[in-house]
C-alpha cells in the first residue's frame, strides 16, 4: 500500500476558516480511504490518527498542542529515511522541502504579496521570505482556485502542467442539517442579510456600510448581521467608527465576531440573501455555503469570487459603490422571487453532494498513487 | 590601519593568508597558547573512578534538555527547567572496556559562525540508532540561564527568516549555560569521549584545542583554523562543502556574496557512527595524538619565541652562544 503523509498543522488552530477548513476537508477524506496508508504531520512531527479525528469532531485544534508537545519528548519524528520513501502533501506552507520523494503544496492563495496593504506586516514578510523556497522545492501544487493557480503561474512562473485546481468541498452534519431545518420551520425572526467572513481590511465590509449610510431605509427593512471572527488591523474598531460617525442606528447592525460552525449555518439559512464583499480572494468558502444553503450572495467579481458559485451570485466590482448598490437590490428581488432560500432538506443535501471534499481528494489522490492528477 | 603596525600576529595559516592579502607588512601565525597544554598529556583512562570524580565535581551543575519549538517556545523553555537534571542522573551507565558515547561541545549560542544546526539535526538523527550517546552542550551566553538558552539557541543558531524551524527536542542532548570553574570544566572534559563541532569557520577555535590538550577526540570539519591542527590521526573529520555562506551570516558579519563552509546533518551523523566505530586502543591512540599535536603546537614556546624575536631579544645564535 502506498505510503504520503498530509502535513496538518493547520488544523492546530483554534478558529477554522479557510485553510483549517481546506485541510479538514482532506483530512476527513483520507482518513477514510483504506487503499492508501496516510500518517499525519505536524511538521516532521507525527501525529496520532485518533487525535486528528478528535480535531475534526471538534472542529478545532488548539487544544491538542499537549499530544504535539508528548510525541516531541517521545522523539516521535519522521526519520529522512521515513521521508525519503514517501510523498507528501502540505495544507498550507512547507515546513520541510526537499525531504520527502515527492512534495506537493495545497495553495490557497498569495495575497500577502499581492495585496500587502490588507495584512500585517510581519504576516507580508513572513510569507515573502518563505514563499519562493516553498514553491522552487514543490514537485506539484494544487490551487483552490483557478484564480490562484494563475497567480502562481503569473508571479512564480509554475508551469500549469505541475499545477491543478482542486474543487473546493463542503462537509455539513446531516444531523445538523435537519435539526436547523425543522427549528427554522417552527420560527419566524426579522429579516435579515448576512455579511460573510472575518472582520479584516481586505473584506471591504466599509462598502456596505458606506451603502447604508446612502440608503438607511434598508436598516428599517433588514439588520446586516457581519458573521466573522475579529481580524486584524483594527478593522473592526475602524468600522465601528465609522457607523458612529455616519450617526447610523447600530442596533440594526451586528457583529457576531467568531461563531461555532452550528451557529454561522442557523444565522445563514434563516436570512434572507448574504453578501461577500471581498477585493480579494483564493477561493471564498463563505459563497459557497451560502449558496448551497439556497441563498443568493452579493459577490465581489474580483480574483476567485466568480469562480465559486456564479449561478447564485450578483457580482460586483468591490470598489464602485453604485455597482454594490445594484448587485443588493437584484439579489433582493431574485430572493422575493424565486423564494429559493426556503430550500429543504433534499434540495441543500443535493448542493452539498455536488461539493463533496472526495472531488478535490481523488485529485491529490491520483498524483500521489499515480502522479498526475485526476 | 593594517599599515600602522610593524608586524601582525594572527593565530593561524588561513588567517595568515586573508590578512596577507590586504596589507605588504608581515604576518606571522602566532597563536593563542593553551596554556594547560603542557599541563594535560593525557588524563582520560577508563574506568570508574575518574569518572565518579568528575560526576562528584559537577554536582551542583544543572542541565536542560534541548527544548526547541518556534511556535511554543514559551512554554518550551518551561519543559526544559521542569526536566533539568544533573549529570549523574542523565549520563548513561558506565561499562569497563567500553567507550562512553559522550560527546561535547562548547560554544556561544551569540556566535552566528557555530553553524549549530547541522550538528543538532544530524545528532538527533545518529541518537535514534545509539541509545547509549549523549551530547552535552556548554553555552557561554552572559544574557541567559537555562530557562532562556533554548530560546536563544532557536533565535540565533536556528531561525531563519526564509525557512519554517523545525521543532529539536530532545532528552539526548543536555545544556548547561552555568559559569563553571576552570576544576569543573576539567572534570566536564573529563568525562567526554569526543568534542563536536561544526562551524562554518574559525580564527583558532580554542575549544576544540582545550578538549585535544585534554585528550577528548575532536569531531569536527577540517577547514580555517582547524586545517593547522585537525588530521585522520588524531579526530574525525566532518567533510564540508565550500558554498554560498546562509543570508543570516551575510547579513550578521556584513560578508555580502562570500563563501562559507557547509557541514550537512547527514555528513554529521556519518562523522559520529565512525566515532563510535572507534574501539578503545583506537580512541586512545587519537586522544594521545591529539593531545600531543597542542602541546607540540599550542604550547606557549612558540609565543615566547614570536614575543622574544619582536622585542629584539637574543637570535637563536646569540642565545646558543
Amino acid at each position: 500500500m502506498p505510503r504520503a503523509f498530509l502535513e496538518v498543522s493547520p488544523l492546530f488552530e483554534s478558529h477554522w476558516t479557510g485553510i483549517p477548513v481546506v485541510a479538514a476537508g482532506l483530512v476527513q477524506c483520507a482518513l477514510a480511504d483504506p487503499g492508501l496508508d496516510w500518517g499525519f504531520l505536524y511538521e516532521n512531527v507525527v501525529i496520532d490518527p485518533l487525535v486528528v479525528t478528535d480535531m475534526l469532531r471538534l472542529r478545532r485544534g488548539s487544544q491538542f498542542f499537549p499530544h504535539l508537545e508528548q510525541q516531541l519528548w517521545n522523539g516521535d519524528v519522521l526519520s529522512p529515511g521515513q521521508m525519503a520513501e514517501a510523498a507528501c502533501i502540505f495544507t498550507n506552507l512547507k515546513a520541510l522541502r526537499r525531504q520527502f520523494a515527492r512534495e506537493a503544496l495545497v495553495v490557497h492563495d498569495i495575497s500577502t504579496l499581492l495585496t500587502p496593504e490588507f495584512h500585517n506586516t510581519d504576516t507580508v514578510r513572513h510569507h515573502a521570505n518563505r514563499l519562493r523556497g516553498d514553491v522552487a522545492s514543490t514537485d506539484f501544487f494544487f490551487c483552490v482556485s483557478r484564480a490562484t493557480m494563475m497567480d502562481l503561474h503569473s508571479y512564480f512562473g509554475v508551469p500549469l502542467a505541475a499545477a491543478a485546481v482542486i474543487p473546493v468541498g463542503m462537509s455539513v452534519d446531516p444531523c445538523m442539517l435537519t435539526t436547523l431545518l425543522i427549528e427554522r420551520a417552527g420560527m419566524s425572526c426579522e429579516p435579515y442579510v448576512c455579511v460573510l467572513g472575518t472582520v479584516e481590511p481586505r473584506k471591504n465590509g466599509g462598502i456596505v456600510l458606506a451603502f447604508l449610510r446612502d440608503n438607511p431605509n434598508m436598516l428599517d427593512k433588514y439588520r446586516f448581521v457581519f458573521i466573522g471572527r475579529d481580524g486584524w488591523n483594527d478593522e473592526k474598531r475602524r468600522m465601528l467608527d465609522e457607523l458612529d460617525r455616519l450617526g447610523l442606528p447600530t442596533s440594526r447592525i451586528v457583529f457576531t465576531g467568531f461563531v461555532p460552525e452550528e451557529t454561522k449555518m442557523r444565522l445563514v439559512l434563516s436570512s434572507r440573501f448574504c453578501i461577500y464583499p471581498s477585493f480579494f480572494e483564493g477561493y471564498g468558502i463563505p459563497i459557497a455555503e451560502a449558496a448551497a444553503l439556497g441563498k443568493y450572495v452579493v459577490c465581489s467579481n474580483s480574483s476567485s469570487m466568480t469562480e465559486v458559485a456564479p449561478e447564485m451570485c450578483f457580482f460586483f466590482d468591490p470598489t464602485d459603490l453604485l455597482a454594490f448598490a445594484d448587485a443588493f437590490f437584484k439579489a433582493e428581488l431574485a430572493a422575493d422571487l424565486t423564494w429559493l432560500d426556503r430550500l429543504g432538506f433534499a434540495d441543500i443535501a443535493a448542493r452539498l453532494e455536488a461539493r463533496d471534499w472526495r472531488r478535490a481528494y481523488d485529485t491529490i489522490r491520483s498524483w500521489v498513487v499515480e502522479g498526475t492528477p485526476a | 590601519m593594517l599599515g600602522l603596525f610593524e608586524e601582525i600576529w594572527v593565530p593561524c595559516r588561513y588567517a595568515a593568508e586573508v590578512v596577507g592579502g590586504y596589507t605588504d607588512r608581515p604576518v606571522r601565525v602566532v597563536p593563542s597558547p593553551i596554556l594547560d597544554a603542557e599541563s594535560h598529556p593525557r588524563r582520560k583512562t577508563t574506568g570508574a573512578a575518574p569518572r565518579q570524580t568528575g560526576l562528584a565535581q559537577l554536582a551542583r551543575i544543572d542541565w536542560v534538555p534541548l527544548a526547541i519549538f518556534a511556535r511554543l517556545q514559551g512554554s518550551f523553555n518551561s519543559h526544559g527547567l521542569a526536566r533539568r537534571r544533573r549529570l549523574r542522573d542523565i549520563l548513561p551507565s558506565d561499562v569497563p572496556g567500553r567507550p562512553a558515547k559522550i560527546f561535547l561541545s562548547v560554544f556561544n549560542p551569540h556566535d552566528g559562525r557555530k553553524q549549530i544546526l547541522p550538528m543538532l539535526q544530524g545528532f538527533l538523527e545518529f541518537a535514534r540508532t545509539e541509545p547509549e550517546a549523549v551530547l552535552l552542550l556548554k553555552t557561554t551566553s552572559p544574557d541567559d540561564t537555562n530557562g532562556t538558552i533554548n530560546q536563544r539557541l532557536l533565535e540565533r543558531q536556528v531561525f531563519s527568516a526564509d525557512t519554517q524551524a523545525l521543532p529539536l527536542v530532545s532528552e539526548r542532548v543536555w545544556i548547561t549555560n552555568a559559569a563553571l570553574t576552570d576544576a569543573e570544566l576539567d572534570a566536564l572534559y573529563s568525562l567526554a569521549t569526543f568534542y563536536l563541532c561544526t562551524p562554518y569557520c574559525e580564527g583558532q577555535n580554542l575549544p576544540v584545542l582545550e578538549a585535544m590538550a585534554r585528550g577528548v577526540v575532536p569531531v569536527s570539519p577540517c577547514h580555517t583554523a582547524m586545517a593547522d591542527y585537525l588530521d585522520d590521526d588524531n579526530a574525525i573529520i566532518i567533510p564540508h562543502t565550500l558554498a554560498e555562506a546562509p543570508m543570516p551570516l551575510q547579513e550578521v558579519y556584513r560578508i555580502w556574496n562570500s563563501q562559507t563552509h557547509l557541514v550537512s546533518a547527514a555528513d554529521v551523523v556519518a562523522a559520529l557512527r565512525a566515532a563510535c566505530r572507534l574501539g578503545p586502543a583506537e580512541i586512545r591512540a587519537k586522544a594521545a595524538a591529539a593531545s600531543a599535536r597542542v602541546g607540540g603546537q599550542y604550547g606557549t614556546a612558540a609565543f615566547d619565541q614570536a614575543i622574544t624575536a619582536l622585542l629584539g631579544g637574543p637570535s637563536e645564535a646569540e642565545a646558543g652562544a
